[in-house]
């Protein structure tokens, strides 16, 4: 009689398959998907690829002063630390899950930001982004040095202490 | 691209079998892919498609491309998870080969043997509606959603003028820091 159990059992529960591909499905509250960049609101801090552990999210410096927010997919763990320290909340992971492709150069997001020239050298040192975000948190008189690479800033200061050591008096 | 029944061979190499509990998840009665004629076999040989999971490890690597090699044409990758996309949180592990990619530069150098067709299945581990996502666009049945992105930031007169307008208020309130001209034991006067 154990099997007519069963039968019965199974009639009253039913169909349990999902109609996936055919209907769409709803993911559960706070379900980790694929990682978005607002390309807008990203200043290139650099915090997020400090902060991957796998490396799928680079930050790099090409020489023509751009610097590249590379985000690879296909790397990613979706542990959302990027989005946990993330200054201006531009990296977001979405409720997307549906990313397979069939070539892996879909898996890219690529943000390109332009860079300051440093007013001595001329070197790419910042994203005018980065440089607008943290000028704006300073007094007017601290912003004295903020065009100056780290290299000319620390020479300007340096050769400042050397002349105020000098054992001259001021005029 | 495949329009009749796929049957699958499952291949571990090295993963930490969160992806394969996910591919046994697919064949139960609540994602029952089945549905699809998808099948489990026990014999690359038999197989038109490999479920290919970890980032090949370098002591599973010999087996890995055998088993690659006796799957006979046409056949189908479907590299599921991160380690198998792009070698995951262990790319650069000396132990590692570090996902298809890699494997198939060296199937390519060693053996002259041309990539198969690879359906990247991205995740840690992949939903299981996920795999079945991938598999149901191998089918045609679905359009593949993700797409590369590119975004080139241009420099507007606002950026510009944001600049100066911070900028040019620092040059004038200089006066709070005191200009410091020093004089010399030589009695020349420096400024710096």
């Amino acid at each position: 009689m154990g099997r007519f159990k069963l039968i019965t059992k199974a009639i009253s529960i039913g169909k349990v398959t999902e109609k996936y591909p055919f209907a769409p499905l709803e993911v559960p509250e706070g379900f980790r998907g694929k990682p978005v960049i607002d390309p807008e609101k990203c200043i290139g801090c650099t915090s997020c690829s400090n902060a991957c552990p796998p490396q799928a999210l680079k930050v790099y410096d090409l020489g023509n002063g751009v610097r590249v927010v590379h985000l690879f997919i296909g790397r990613c763990i979706f542990c959302a630390r990027c989005q946990d320290v993330c200054p201006t909340g531009a990296i977001k992971l979405t409720k997307e899950f549906e990313l397979a492709t069939l070539s892996e150069e879909d898996l890219h997001q690529i943000v390109e930001l332009q860079m300051v020239r440093c007013e001595e050298c001329e070197r790419p040192f910042d994203t005018f982004r980065h440089l607008l975000y943290s000028a704006k948190e300073l007094q007017p008189w601290e912003r004295e040095m903020m065009l100056l690479c780290p290299e000319c800033k620390s020479r300007r200061v340096s050769e400042r202490l050397i002349f105020a050591r000098g054992g001259g008096r001021h005029v | 691209m495949f329009e009749k029944s796929l049957w699958v061979f499952h291949l571990n190499s090295g993963s930490c079998n969160g992806c394969d509990i996910e591919i046994l998840n697919i064949f139960a009665p609540k994602q029952d892919v089945e549905r699809f004629g998808i099948r489990l076999v026990g014999s690359p040989r038999h197989a038109d498609a490999i479920a290919f999971t970890g980032p090949v490890t370098r002591e599973c690597l010999p087996k890995v491309i055998e088993a690659l090699r006796a799957v006979p044409e046409p056949k189908i990758v479907l590299a599921i998870g991160s380690c198998a996309c792009g070698g995951g949180i262990w790319y650069d592990t000396y132990a590692v080969i570090g996902g298809v990619k890699e494997l198939y530069k060296l199937l390519k150098e060693e053996y002259g043997i041309e990539p198969p067709t690879t359906v990247y299945i991205p995740g840690c581990p992949p939903k299981p509606e996920a795999i079945i996502y991938a598999v149901a666009m191998v089918r045609g049945l679905v359009k593949q959603k993700q797409k590369r992105e590119v975004y080139i930031e241009e420099l507007d007169e606002k950026t510009e003028k944001e600049v100066e307008i911070l900028f040019g208020e620092a040059k004038e309130t200089r006066h709070f820091v005191p200009s410091i001209v020093v004089k010399t034991d030589g009695g020349e006067s420096n400024k710096p």
